[in-house]
């Protein structure tokens, strides 16, 4: 059965997250309300996504390496590894890099739950690995072409792991061509457990209501949507089950895309040991 | 007996902090209100035993989360030739009372099925326990002498619903492993798993027979 390799240190996965730092990146996000710029969104989606998955993988001991990680962007500065800090310039590191090696660490404010039906504000450090940027056009037929090469590299060393992951993080409107055919040929790649998974998260100016994980393109916004919802992968079994005890409507054929969106909850879905499920 | 989840750090030490306090009387079974407001008490213990200063980042936030953990608790009360036994379960651990060689209540899960891969868990983070209270699940009754009592993981426990449900008496087996001797244990449970029939997960057996 497909996408049912065991992840272990010895068998790692591999995480690739590629980004969207084009001009058109600096308009507001999700309509006027947000206050907040698309390359804001963008970089606090990344960062999110890192730090869940380095949490998922962090044990009493430190961090196993069961993925190994890369960021891209894509914008003015052409397509180029993005991780700000120590590891800037690095295309694929081990996920326990990616934990100790963060650019620097905030402070943030977080609500949590009290035990006795309140919220309490408690202080979180939040650690930055990529700030905004937004600047010139959207390569992302070359950005897919670039991950097809790590990827491609990556599998003739882990022929049999569970298979990459690679989230593209945009707002949709590409400026070298249909991206398409680059998609399919990134999901094309493969190793004996399945094939690359392709997800996308569009975060758009339109205040259109935020879709996840659809199963029907009927139920989207705009073009852009339609397109990367196009791109975007099938959940694989074992991820619809855990998004559906989630408490996630998903139906049958339903992408691993989502408009608007939080798509951190993907990391929730990757099956590295039994995990409680959470009250709602 | 207690249980802690993988994904959750420092889930050992919660699972033993719980069966130690239980078992030193600290944890009340009389409500399901009762049983977590004293498990509530516990949390700023399981903090103080873990959290040290200077922990990276992802540390200190594994340790917010929290660690989880399935809870079995089993007391029994009485004169011998009157005892009552009462128990309380939270998560996928079971226990099974066997009368006359018959199975007489698997509790708190009846079938294999129950048992699904998203337990819902202990937490040594403060959650809403109006909503976990429906999760608590308390029962007990009389014990007659001769009775066997099984307390097993939630490997063993699918086992052994399984094999129930299949026309098995899954209970010989285990009651012939705890009179003879624990070392059988562990290679009967590799068997098992090699033969495909149990998941490869840690697995406890606690086993009592009522005089």
């Amino acid at each position: 059965m497909a996408y049912s390799a065991e992840i272990s240190r010895t068998h790692p996965s591999c995480f690739l997250l590629l980004v969207d730092q084009s001009g058109s990146m600096s308009d507001g996000f999700g309509g006027a309300k947000s206050g907040k710029s698309k390359a804001e969104c963008v970089a606090d989606a990344t960062n999110r996504l890192l730090q869940n998955l380095v949490i998922k993988c962090a044990k009493e001991e430190g961090i196993r390496d069961y993925y190994h990680v890369g960021v891209i962007g894509y914008g003015s500065a052409g397509i180029a590894p993005a991780l700000a800090g120590p590891l800037a310039g690095k295309e694929l590191v081990a996920v326990s890099e990616i934990g100790t090696s963060p650019a620097r660490v905030e402070q943030r404010a977080r609500k949590v739950d009290d035990g006795a039906g309140g919220l309490v504000e408690q202080q979180v450090r939040f650690p930055i690995w990529l700030d905004a940027a937004a600047k010139g056009g959207t390569p992302m037929l070359e950005a897919l072409g670039l991950a097809h090469g790590i990827l491609s590299r990556w599998l003739a060393e882990h022929p049999s792991s569970f298979p990459p992951v690679v989230i593209n993080i945009t707002d949709g409107e590409s400026t070298d061509g249909d991206p398409m055919e680059a998609a399919s040929r990134l999901q094309s790649l493969s190793t004996s457990d399945g094939n690359v998974l392709l997800f996308n998260l569009h975060l758009s100016s339109s205040a259109a209501l935020p879709v996840e994980f659809p199963s029907d393109e009927a139920l989207l916004p705009d073009k852009f949507a339609s397109l990367l919802f196009r791109m975007s992968s099938e959940l694989p079994d074992h991820m619809r089950d855990i998004a559906l005890q989630e408490g996630k409507k998903v139906e049958g054929h339903a992408r691993g895309f989502s408009f608007n969106a939080d798509l951190v909850s993907v990391i929730q879905f990757l099956d590295i040991g039994t995990r409680p499920a959470e009250l709602r | 007996m207690a249980d802690g989840a993988t994904e959750s750090s420092y889930a050992g030490v919660w699972a033993r902090l719980l069966v130690e306090r239980f078992a030193a009387g600290e944890i009340e079974l009389a409500t399901a209100a009762d049983f977590l407001s004293d498990v509530a008490s516990l949390e700023s213990l399981w903090r103080g035993a873990v959290l040290t200063p200077n922990l990276p980042w992802f540390a200190e936030e594994k340790i917010l989360q929290g660690a989880s953990a399935a809870f079995l608790g089993l007391t029994l009360a009485g004169e011998q030739g009157a005892l009552a036994w009462r128990a309380v379960a939270v998560g996928d651990a079971c226990l099974a009372l066997v009368r006359d060689g018959e199975l007489l209540q698997s509790f708190p899960w009846e079938r294999a099925e129950d048992l699904g891969s998203r337990p819902v868990l202990l937490s040594s983070a403060p959650r809403n326990r109006t909503r976990l209270l429906e999760h608590v699940r308390l029962t007990g009754g009389p014990c007659a002498p001769g009775d066997e009592l099984f307390l097993m993981t939630d490997g063993l426990a699918r086992w052994f619903l399984e094999s129930y449900a299949g026309g098995d008496k899954p209970w010989h087996i285990l009651a012939g492993i705890a009179s003879d001797s624990e070392e059988q244990f562990a290679p009967w449970v590799a068997e098992l798993r090699e033969a495909g029939v149990m998941r490869n997960d840690d697995v406890t057996l606690t086993a009592l027979r009522i005089p």
